[in-house]
């Protein structure tokens, strides 16, 4: 956890907007190919 | 402040006492010397590996490994050098340098950030445990390709489990960088005033998230079909092996991208600092970072010219392979406009970059001649390959990693490394890096395959010069592991800027060395 001073400048809704739309990212590109290949 | 008050959740300490401090730490120093301490000794392991290789190839004949062991020596070497040395070097570099230069405390997610680094040794330990097996390490490249990777014995699991891994910890770095540089910049710096460093790892991230999880994604349908009695790439329940080379390279072409951008954020952070003057053309070289990036998703056939597409396909695939020309063209230019009429110094860091701009350029013409289908067929699987890519990663992206060492490290110890030192080292590099490399230019045309134990007579002369060549090379870097080592003990101190026409917040703002928690107040960017 970071100081209270940087607490204000850690945009934190943010960063998890960022983290969960990227982690989506990630895993959609993991399984896509699969998913796409046994559904053929 | 005046008035200063602890709380709980109040950092301003230095680091905790003891061993624990470096299994435990959240910060981003710590954690970015973790990342380069650990892509150090892989380099060295690799190196060693890479030594068995050249010894090997010393002599026309079979004199020190069996063919089998040569081959696990290749595929060990390219999975250690670029999972573990390369990309874990920038890593390193990024978790120093990103929050310093955008004038952020840290990194967003700390804790992931520990996890990103900690997992990284099991799975290395994972994969070097497979040279003590009965049936030997992974021995078909780090390419992978079905059918002939599934006559891997025992190791094949831990091969796959290891690409997991590293896939894993490569994401959640990515994800941490994109989310730091997206949220946690100092008021008043806007995107386009960050430095180029920061842009370049910034693309970068987002081309890891877009191909490692590709790359997971292959390796685990590899392991579906050896262990679970899937048919994804075997041909006689429906599978297709060729379907794994177009994923493979989908991955595999941003991949080397990732090893190169970061080299030329370094590049461009460097080339203006000893040419004092400010680097030409900045916004043109974010948006060449942005080009290359794009282009990269669409080239990856071009590793695969001569499994057979329709020739449209080929011209299609060697199109935009010659167009990223283009914009590492523009780079080019900018980097040699930036130090047009400057106030050039030769510095260590200055020499590796410059060696740098030519040594890649070389290897970038190299890439241009095995973009031309017809000439590919008769280049592909030989030696040119081999040199062309050892031009681009090795005098290119370690070229630079070490620029940066030389660059950074007196910024980060508070001590100046040796000059004369590093000048001997960045010689003796120079020009046995080509020694080593440039003859496989003249092997290769010479229709010498790549990935054999032993070759015809025709090519010794030459096999026995890039030998030489790479022992020597490699020796010159235990007199790097010196320089870090004596730069780290001590030293001439520092100044806070560190070089003459240094620019940026962290030159600027911090002290050299910076406090173990910088920027806990905003900088004001103007």
């Amino acid at each position: 956890m970071m100081a209270d001073s940087q607490e204000h400048r850690a945009n934190r809704r943010g960063i998890w907007i960022t983290v969960i739309l990227l982690a989506l990212v990630a895993l959609g590109l993991y399984l896509g190919p699969m998913l796409m290949k046994v559904l053929e | 402040m005046s008035e200063h008050v602890a709380t709980h959740d109040d950092h301003d300490h230095g680091p905790e006492k003891g061993l624990m401090r470096w299994v435990r730490t959240t910060n981003h120093k710590d954690i970015g010397t973790l990342y380069l301490l650990f892509s150090l000794l892989m380099f060295l392991i690799g190196g060693a590996m890479a030594m068995v290789i050249r010894l090997e190839l010393f002599q026309p004949g079979m004199q020190f490994v069996d063919p089998q062991f040569f081959n696990s020596m290749t595929t060990m070497h390219a999975l250690i050098m670029v999972f573990g040395a390369v990309m874990p070097a920038f890593v390193g570099l990024a978790n120093w340098l990103v929050p310093m230069m955008i004038g952020a405390p840290d990194m967003a997610l700390p804790r992931m950030n520990n996890w990103s680094f900690w997992i990284l040794p099991f799975g290395f330990a994972m994969l070097l445990s497979t040279l003590f097996m009965e049936g030997g390490a992974p021995a078909a490249g780090w390419t992978m390709y079905p059918p002939l990777v599934l006559q891997t014995q025992d190791a094949f699991p831990f091969l796959i489990f290891t690409v997991h891994i590293l896939g894993l910890s490569s994401i959640m770095g990515a994800i941490n960088i994109v989310a730091t540089i997206l949220n946690m910049r100092a008021p008043g710096m806007s995107l386009m005033k960050m430095p180029l460093f920061v842009w370049t790892w910034f693309i970068t991230a987002y081309l890891l998230i877009a191909v490692m999880p590709v790359f997971a994604g292959a390796v685990t349908m590899l392991l579906t079909d050896q262990y679970f009695g899937t048919s994804f790439f075997d041909a006689a329940g429906g599978g297709d092996p060729v379907l794994f080379q177009h994923v493979f390279w989908f991955f595999g072409h941003p991949e080397v991208y990732i090893m190169i951008l970061p080299a030329f954020g370094i590049v461009s952070a460097i080339v203006p600092t000893f040419a004092r003057k400010p680097l030409f053309g900045y916004s043109s070289m974010v948006y060449a970072t942005a080009s290359i990036a794009f282009l990269s998703f669409i080239v990856w056939a071009h590793h695969m010219f001569t499994v057979g597409m329709p020739v449209a396909g080929e011209l299609f695939f060697m199109y935009a392979t010659m167009l990223i020309a283009v914009p590492t063209g523009v780079k080019v230019f900018n980097w040699v406009s930036t130090m047009w009429r400057g106030s050039m110094t030769f510095e260590t860091p200055m020499l590796f970059a410059l060696g740098f701009i030519i040594l890649f350029t070389i290897g970038g013409f190299s890439g241009l001649m095995l973009a031309i289908t017809p000439v590919d067929f008769q280049y592909h699987d030989t030696y040119f390959v081999v040199a062309h890519f050892h031009y681009v990663l090795v005098s290119g992206a370690i070229f630079s990693i070490m620029a940066a060492a030389y660059y950074w490290l007196p910024k980060w110890t508070g001590n100046m490394y040796d000059e004369r030192l590093g000048k001997i080292h960045f010689w003796l590099s120079t020009i046995f890096v080509n020694v080593l490399f440039f003859p496989q230019h003249f092997l290769g045309l010479a229709g010498m395959p790549r990935r054999i134990p032993d070759y015809s007579l025709q090519f010794a002369d030459w096999n026995m010069v890039s030998s030489i060549g790479g022992f020597a090379f490699g020796l010159t870097q235990l007199l790097f592991c010196y320089i870090v080592y004596k730069t780290i003990k001590g030293g001439q101190k520092a100044t806070d800027r560190v070089w003459e026409g240094a620019t940026g917040l962290e030159f600027e703002k911090l002290s050299s060395p910076p406090p173990y928690h910088s920027f806990t107040e905003a900088p004001q960017v103007k």
